[in-house]
Parts: structure tokens; C-alpha cells; sequence
């Protein structure tokens, strides 16, 4: 049984289509990325999971339809969403121990979730502190300690990192490696790709409302991914001496830089070519794209047909 | 069903309740202890229905404070709890809709008994009533509570801003209150006024909640408890399925 299952999921706000037919589902244990430029429905279709907006189509959770068995499937579910929403009449404490409530929990067991939150997430020296006085950080904080009070089999966190600073993030990413091993499902949202890249297991890549590549992450950079091969030469390569199909060569001065599938498999003859034109190659570097390169161009590509390739010279230099 | 659930909503009604207690007790307590002194002086030696008329203003001043209390018990409650986002957090914890509403209504019961006895024992100082019945007392305090209560509910899920809630207030349950027979027997009121009284559901509750105290009625008791339940029991009816649907509340 997979932990959510979502069915030809539509959503329409007044006059926008934010979600147009999405079909996936999270296995249980997974720590899934859903990723898209702002926009893209990720938030929307977050929503419909949890229950807060209408909609056309079918979602469950762990085989509970989060329509009819909604209180089933609303207590498998820790949420923490994009848009703060803590009570300002409560500290840090109380906002814990009543939303332990509102799930149901008895009132020995609250004590101890609120206690093992409080630690867990460094709010001890915050406790007492209304939830109105905390810095956006530690919102951030308080917000994932309260989708984890009543200790969820699922986790949906949409854009939790947004307001922290990079120690914190790290923090952050510490901690949700060891919930995801303890057996939890994660969700997550978020637009720092490097995150995703670094957490996730799958990655649900979504702009205007589709799915346009979801697999496993390796597979995701297997298929999606173009290789870069970085040449320094001693003197410039002429820009008519190698032609490669179907990839993208850029000279700069005795920088030249080709983009493109397979290029591992390229390599060999195109240093031949210029080791033949009496060039003396100097360094090599090949390197697959990062995921947030193949994140920008295939969103752009699916917004922009004709931008399938963004080089600039820039990335000629940057060496690592 | 999570009865936990419904528990800490109330819970957390009161702790609001309580954190606000200098905006939600004393006012009322203060202006029926004003009204009190004013028309005890002024009117000390009028008789209306039978009763000394500081006798006869004490239980609409009750009746009128617990309506005012569960209104704003649930409107502001709910339309903050929206503003705040709140209200999304509720509605992802395993919470029925019946659960919520009656947790809400509760909670304005609970605030209007506490405000009600307040005025009660201030009124001590004027008069020592008499309970005529403790039925009647029960029924209208109980079904004034959720009726404007659930009233509460849907105009806090109807609002946009904070300003339409005291719209309502000031345009409609301020007149309704004044004209519902707290400070006058409708039978002072000439025919055509009277008759126009009858239309005023707050009429029915303040008449019966006399009744209970004093024994005497100003109108019609059966069309009152008739007219009172059939009225609450719709409007919560409506705000059970309001909140099912989401009714602005999910779009
Ligand atoms: N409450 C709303 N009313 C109308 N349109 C909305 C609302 N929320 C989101 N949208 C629109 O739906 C689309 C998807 O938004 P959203 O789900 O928030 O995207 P993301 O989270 O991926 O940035 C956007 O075009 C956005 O403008
Ligand atoms: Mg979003």
C-alpha cells in the first residue's frame, strides 16, 4: 500500500487551472521531492492532500480517501505549511501541547511528545516565549515539532527551510535524514534544489500544473542530465575543429566546453581531434549537471521551447 | 470519534477566554451594573408585568449579555482563527465538523455563564430575585447561547475584515436586543409595534428568560418555545453543513 495516492488529482482556482491531472503516489519509507518553479502547483496540490481545498479526483493515504476516511487519514499525517500559521494566543509550549490535543492523544502521552519536541528541535530555552515573539527560524522550527507531536506516519513539509539561515538548514537536514531513517515518509517541497538533491530518494519534478519527471533521483540524472566535458588547452581550439552531434560547444579563449548527452562516451575521439590538430590539452574535467541545472532547463524548456540549452561563458571558468 | 479533540478546542476557547478576560467580562458586567443604577433611581416606583421594574430588567439585561457574548464568543474566535490561519491547522487534525462546532458553541455557552453569573451576582446588590423556573431559565439561556452562537459561526466564516463583524453588531443584533423587550414590556409599545415585536426572535428568548425568573410573560409562552427552538435548531443545522462544505473556508 503506498503512504499517499493520488489519483487524477484537478484543481481550479476562479479563472487559473493551478493543478491539471497529476497521478503519482509516495511509497511508504520514501523521501520524495516535489519540485517546480513557484507556480507550479505544488502548494495547491499539498493542499488538496491535506484536505484544505476542493477538488476533482481521488487522493488516499495508506488506503484511507482523505475525503471520506478523512479523520483516518488526517492522523497519519504531519504537516508544516508554507505559510506560518501558529497561534498567537499560545507559547511555544502550549502550541505544542494543544495541537497534540486536537489529535487525539491522551493527556500522559502529550506530556512526553511535548517534552521529546521541545528537545529535539532546541526549543527548550524557548518554551515560555509566545509563538508571536519567535524569530522566523525558530517558526520554522516550532511548525516542524508540531507536524511531529503526534508522531505521524507521513510527513509533508511545504517549503519548511524558506526562512532559515544555513546553519539551521543544516541543522534542519540532519534531522529529517534521521526521521526519514526512522521509518517516516517525507514530502517535501522546497525551491533550494541542492536540498532535494541532497534528501531525497524521489524526485517529482511539476511545472503548470503537470508532472514532467518523476523516477528515482540516480535515474532522474541518468535521463535527464547532460554531461559537460571542460578542455584547457595551450592555445584556442578553432571553433570549426570538432563537431559533435546532437551537443552544444562553446570556445572561450583555451577554454572549450561541450555540452550534451553521452558525452563520456564522446570523449576519447574528441580529444583525439584536437590532440591530432597539434593542440596540447592541458586539463579535462567531465562532470554531470547538477540537479538544479537539469531543473532549470527542463522547466525552462517546457516553458520556452527554444531555450532548451542556457550556456554562458561564465560556466567556461568556474573550476572547482 | 476523537473526544480529545473537541475537549482542547474547548480548552483553548477558554485560555483565550481568559487571556482577554478584561475585554470580554467586565464590560458587560460593568454596563448592566450602569443600567442598574440608572433606571433604579429613575423608575424605582414603575411596575411592568406585575414586577418592580429593576426586578423586571434584571433578566433582560442577562438575556442580552449572553447573546452578546456567544456572538462574539464564536464570530471572533472563528473569523481570527481564519485570519491567523489557524483555522487551517484545526482542519488538518482528525477533527469532525460536528466535533468543531460544537466545540466552538460550548466554548460560547461557557463564556456567556461566566458573564451571566457575573451580572447575576452584581445584580444582588439592586434586588434578590425569586426563581420562578429553573426550567424555562435553562432552555432560553442554553438556546440563545447556540443560537447566536451558531450565528457567530456563520458571519465569521462570511466576513472579510474585522469591520463586518461590528457591522453586524451595531446594525443587527444591537437593534434586535433594544427592540427585543429588554428595557420595556411590548405591551407599553402601541399595536402596530408590538405586532412588529413578534418578528424579533430576541424578543422570545428575553420574554422566556423572564418567565423563568419571575414567572410572568410579556408574550405568547408556547409560540415563544416553538419559535426558539425551530430557529436554533435550523441555523446549527445550517452551520454543521456550512462547515462540512467548506463554506469559505475551502475554496
Ligand atoms: N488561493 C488562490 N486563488 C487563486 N489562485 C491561486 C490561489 N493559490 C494559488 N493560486 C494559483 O495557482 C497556481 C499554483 O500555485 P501554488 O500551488 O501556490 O504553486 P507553488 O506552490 O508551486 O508555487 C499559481 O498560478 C497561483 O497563482
Ligand atoms: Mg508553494
Amino acid at each position: 500500500m503506498h503512504a499517499i495516492e493520488i489519483k487524477n488529482l484537478k484543481k481550479s482556482y476562479k479563472n487559473e487551472v493551478a493543478v491539471k491531472d497529476m497521478d503519482f503516489y509516495v511509497e511508504k519509507g520514501d523521501f520524495f521531492g516535489f519540485i517546480g518553479p513557484n507556480g507550479a502547483g505544488k502548494t495547491t496540490t499539498i493542499q488538496c492532500i491535506m484536505g484544505l481545498l476542493k477538488f476533482d479526483g481521488k487522493i488516499s493515504i495508506f488506503g484511507n480517501d482523505n475525503v471520506i476516511d478523512y479523520i483516518e487519514a488526517r492522523k497519519l499525517i504531519g504537516f508544516s505549511p508554507q505559510e506560518e500559521n501558529l497561534d498567537p494566543f499560545l507559547n511555544v509550549e502550549q502550541a505544542l501541547h494543544f495541537t497534540a490535543g486536537y489529535y487525539g492523544l491522551k493527556k500522559d502521552k502529550i506530556k512526553e511528545r511535548v517534552e521529546l519536541m521541545l528537545k529535539d528541535f532546541g526549543l527548550v530555552k524557548h518554551r515560555k516565549k509566545n509563538t508571536r515573539a519567535l524569530s522566523g527560524g525558530m517558526k520554522r522550527r516550532l511548525l516542524l515539532a508540531r507536524s511531529l507531536v503526534h508522531d505521524p506516519k507521513i510527513l509533508i513539509l511545504d517549503e519548511p527551510t524558506a526562512a532559515m539561515d544555513v546553519e539551521l538548514r543544516q541543522d534542519f537536514w540532519k534531522l529529517m535524514k534521521r526521521i526519514n531513517g526512522e521509518g517516516k515518509t517525507i514530502m517535501l517541497t522546497s525551491h533550494y534544489i541542492e536540498e532535494v538533491e541532497q534528501l531525497c530518494n524521489t524526485i517529482c519534478i511539476v511545472n503548470e500544473g503537470k508532472i514532467i519527471a518523476m523516477d528515482k533521483k540516480e535515474t532522474i540524472m541518468q535521463d535527464l542530465s547532460n554531461q559537460e566535458l571542460k578542455i584547457k588547452t595551450n592555445k584556442p581550439v578553432p571553433s570549426d575543429l570538432i563537431k559533435v552531434e546532437a551537443c552544444k560547444i562553446i570556445h572561450e579563449n583555451t577554454h572549450t566546453l561541450v555540452v550534451g548527452k553521452d558525452i563520456r562516451k564522446k570523449a576519447n575521439g574528441i580529444i583525439k581531434i584536437i590532440e591530432k590538430a597539434g593542440i596540447k590539452i592541458e586539463e579535462i574535467d567531465i562532470r554531470n549537471e547538477s540537479l538544479e541545472k537539469v531543473f532549470l532547463r527542463i522547466t525552462q524548456t517546457n516553458a520556452n521551447q527554444s531555450e532548451a540549452l542556457k550556456i554562458t561563458p561564465e560556466i567556461l571558468k568556474d573550476k572547482k | 470519534m476523537s473526544r480529545t479533540s473537541f475537549a482542547y478546542i474547548v480548552k483553548r476557547e477558554l485560555y483565550r477566554l481568559y487571556t482577554t478576560l478584561s475585554q470580554s467580562l467586565f464590560p458587560p458586567i460593568i454596563s448592566a451594573l450602569l443600567f442598574l443604577t440608572i433606571f433604579s433611581f429613575v423608575l424605582k416606583d414603575k411596575s411592568t408585568i406585575g414586577a418592580p421594574f429593576t426586578e423586571f430588567l434584571v433578566p433582560g439585561l442577562i438575556m442580552m449579555a449572553a447573546i452578546n457574548s456567544s456572538f462574539t464568543s464564536t464570530s471572533f474566535s472563528l473569523f481570527l482563527s481564519k485570519w491567523t490561519k489557524q483555522i487551517q491547522l484545526i482542519l488538518t487534525t482528525p477533527t469532525s465538523y460536528l466535533e468543531l462546532v460544537s466545540a466552538y458553541l460550548v466554548g460560547a455557552i461557557l463564556r456567556s455563564l461566566i458573564v451571566s453569573i457575573g451580572i447575576f451576582l452584581v445584580t444582588l446588590f439592586f434586588v434578590v430575585p425569586s426563581i420562578a423556573h429553573v426550567w424555562a431559565l435553562a432552555y432560553y439561556f442554553l438556546l440563545a447561547c447556540i443560537l447566536f452562537g451558531s450565528i457567530g459561526i456563520i458571519l465569521a466564516l462570511k466576513a472579510e475584515t474585522f469591520e463586518h463583524l461590528g457591522v453586524v453588531t451595531t446594525f443587527f443584533l444591537t437593534p434586535l436586543t433594544m427592540l427585543g423587550g429588554v428595557f420595556y414590556s411590548i405591551k407599553d409599545l402601541p399595536l402596530w409595534f408590538q405586532k412588529i415585536t413578534l418578528f424579533n426572535p430576541v424578543f422570545y428568548f428575553v420574554d422566556g428568560f423572564r418567565y423563568g425568573l419571575l414567572g410572568a410573560t410579556d408574550g405568547p409562552l408556547g409560540i415563544g418555545i416553538a419559535v426558539t427552538f425551530i430557529l436554533t435548531a435550523t441555523t446549527v443545522a445550517s452551520v454543521v453543513y456550512l462547515m462540512k462544505i467548506g463554506w469559505k473556508v475551502k475554496y
